[in-house]
């Protein structure tokens, strides 16, 4: 019975490398099992991404899972999370290699943006950044300025924005993350002249 | 799972808004939303299968749960039952016998005796002249005494349409019943008060087996499809929807009257023969006479022939009864024989690499089936391997030979040259060199040539004199620059 319950706990309450080391204790397949399940979605959808085909991108996932199960224990793996994200693109490169197909990259997309910003827009802030904040703000132009207010103060989702404004769903993203981009350079230089 | 309805479209509201603003700061999670908004599909569907088999695949080597236990005792009781009910277990009863106080209880579904019955009538439907033996009955067994002396007599259930042809079969059948049972009970008591009387069991079952060694070798000869043994008594039985055993043992017999007295004969000189033969052994054989008659009851052949679009043969093409692993393999000429239990629907798929697979709704019918060539190339087909692994070979570390060893390319050994060009090279030498006629012979030095076209690690391969080495080396290393190659260079003086 001891066995039963450690499994339903682990379930929901292990985290991705808790559950790691008990397959690296246990040698348990089980537990990586698990694990990997909770990351096929976002597999799943990373391939989906490169490959552009369903058939290919489940013949992926499988494939990643069975060159991982044996070798996973030997990585020191401290995030699994980010681990894995590069394990599987490396995967769905080396497979478009193999196919000699070119790559056609987003450059746009692989730009995360710094936290500062994000957190700027989330989290309260002293005065100075908070001024500059909504100095920044006005100076948007006015699509920009909505979609990235109704996404950060009002919780919105793409598509509710979409709904609101009727822009169509890219402009409501690009919108969002060129109102980022001109906010963060906007407070940095607003900031840096108040100091000197 | 919030991200799997937001990918199947549901985007709006607050969780959605939370996994955009998190898909900001993860790469991963941003990446994956473009990819299912890239590509169209059932993408939940997909991945719900893909949990199954990782699930399968990782967990398959250990039984978790209470409920896989049951399943098995489940699976375990359902095929002990038609084991018992086709083979007329008589090892088992045996055993049970010599336990005294066991108990057996098994259960056989209502339905399959239902089924056996249709199978029976259809049979005799089709070949009303055609003799049908019948065999065993149902009983109820709770202990061995029943067994041996059952309570109620045994009865013999035919359809109407069947049942005033046979009147008579069914009469003589009932009077060996009784001598049958009168005889068993005979046996019972005399074994409570002595145990060495067993052989006159063993008697018995010999004179049974016997009887259902000849009736095998007429289903053979005759190639009659027999019924099986519960059909006899399902009309009896079904009507309380209580449910029985097949007892092989206790058979009660119908053999043709014009047999009969052949069997009689061979019964009794076969018994004499047989009584040599060791316990063990008497009821295994039956076991074996019975199953393989079983075996002949319930099959029919089916035969085919698989061609392609230009009807051509097709060699190799796998033949499968639907839902099963039942199949064969199609011969060099195309053609399949498969044999099948008559079910409702024996309906079949062709399948063959390169071509569609294909159903065969009425293989008894269908004789030439035509393979289409399957849109989808060859070079498609992807081989994935999730076969099952020993933990033993798990838990270590599990080595893989990838084919991506650095990818030396292929070069031809490029010597170093003078930029200048080797005759420049040589005008160049002959002015500066100097001459001696102390010696003769020739200096060669090894070297190799730098980025900047500078010899480097210069050697003297072959040395005459260390003046005229250095000399050389001098030459070598104030003249005009190489072009580098992949190999040493050499430059001989000769004196």
């Amino acid at each position: 019975m001891k066995l039963f319950n450690r499994h339903k706990k682990e379930e929901t309450q292990y985290s991705d490398e808790e559950l790691l080391n008990e397959y690296r204790q246990s040698g348990d397949t089980e537990y990586f099992g698990k694990l990997y399940n909770r990351y096929i979605p976002l597999i799943y959808g990373l391939c989906l991404k490169y490959l552009q085909n369903e058939d290919k991108s489940q013949d992926a996932v499988m494939e990643i899972f069975e060159n991982l199960l044996p070798k996973v224990c030997s990585y020191d793996i401290k995030v699994f999370r980010t681990w894995l994200y590069s394990v599987v693109k490396n995967h769905c490169f080396s497979i478009l290699k193999e196919n000699k197909r070119t790559i056609a990259l987003d450059f746009d997309s692989n730009i995360m943006e710094s936290d500062d910003v994000l957190t700027l827009l989330v989290e309260e802030s002293d005065n100075d950044k908070e001024e500059a904040l909504n100095y920044c703000m006005a100076k948007l132009s006015e699509p920009q300025r909505i979609s990235v207010s109704k996404f950060f103060y009002e919780e919105m989702s793409y598509a509710d924005i979409v709904e609101f404004t009727g822009y169509d769903m890219k402009s409501v993203k690009s919108y969002i993350q060129n109102g980022k981009r001109n906010l963060k350079l906007c407070i940095e230089s607003r900031l840096k002249n108040e100091i000197s | 799972m919030k991200f799997l309805k937001y990918i199947q479209g549901n985007r709006k509201g607050k969780n959605a808004h939370r996994i955009e603003k998190q898909a900001m700061e993860d790469p991963f999670l941003f990446e994956a939303i473009e990819g299912y908004d890239s590509v169209p599909g059932n993408h939940a569907d997909r991945i719900a299968r893909m949990r199954s088999s990782i699930t399968a695949r990782s967990t398959h080597h250990r039984a978790k749960g209470a409920w896989k236990i049951a399943a098995a005792t489940v699976g375990i009781i359902a095929a002990s039952s038609i084991y018992f009910m086709m083979m007329n277990h008589e090892s088992s009863m045996l055993t049970a016998h010599e336990n005294a106080n066991a108990q057996i209880t098994i259960y056989i579904p209502e339905e399959y005796v239902e089924q056996k019955r249709l199978e029976l009538t259809v049979i005799q439907e089709n070949n009303p002249k055609q003799k049908v033996t019948l065999e065993g009955t149902v009983a109820n067994i709770t202990n061995l005494d029943e067994v041996i002396s059952p309570i109620e007599p045994m009865v013999v259930y035919l359809p109407q349409n069947y049942a005033h042809i046979q009147n008579k079969e069914i009469r003589v059948l009932s009077k060996k019943d009784e001598t049958l049972i009168s005889r068993q009970e005979k046996i019972s008591k005399e074994e409570d008060r002595n145990n060495n009387e067993e052989i006159e069991i063993r008697e018995v079952i010999n004179d049974k087996k016997d009887l259902v060694a000849q009736q095998h070798e007429e289903d053979s000869n005759k190639k009659q499809e027999v019924p099986p043994h519960t059909a006899a008594s399902s009309g009896t039985y079904i009507n309380q929807s209580s449910i029985r055993l097949v007892m092989g043992t206790n058979q009660s017999l119908s053999v043709l009257e014009d047999q009969k007295e052949e069997n009689k004969e061979k019964t009794t000189s076969d018994r004499k023969s047989k009584e040599y033969m060791a316990a063990g052994n008497t009821s295994k054989i039956a076991a074996d006479a019975a199953s393989s008659s079983a075996h002949n009851q319930i099959s029919v052949t089916l035969r085919g022939k698989i061609v392609d679009e230009n009807n051509e043969p097709l060699a190799g093409a796998s033949v499968v009864k639907k839902g099963t692993n039942i199949g064969t393999i199609t011969d060099i000429n195309g053609e399949y024989t498969l044999k099948v239990a008559p079910d409702d629907d024996i309906a079949l798929t062709a399948n063959l690499i390169g071509f569609e697979p294909i159903d065969i709704p009425n293989p008894t019918e269908t004789k030439i089936v035509a393979l289409k060539e399957s849109t989808s190339s060859l070079d498609e087909i992807v081989v994935m391997g999730y076969g099952s692994q020993k933990k033993r070979d798990i838990t270590g570390s599990v080595s893989q030979i990838r084919n991506s060893a650095p990818k030396s390319e292929k070069t031809v050994p490029t010597k170093p040259e003078p930029i200048i060009g080797t005759k420049e090279y040589n005008k160049y030498i002959e002015k500066n060199r100097t001459h001696t006629k102390t010696k003769q012979g020739e200096v060669i030095l090894r070297f190799s040539v730098d980025s900047n076209g500078t010899p480097t690690n210069i050697e003297i391969s072959k040395s005459l004199s260390e003046s005229l080495d250095n000399e050389v080396i001098r030459l070598l290393k104030d003249g005009p620059k190489w072009k580098p190659g992949n190999t040493t260079g050499e430059l001989k003086i000769k004196y």
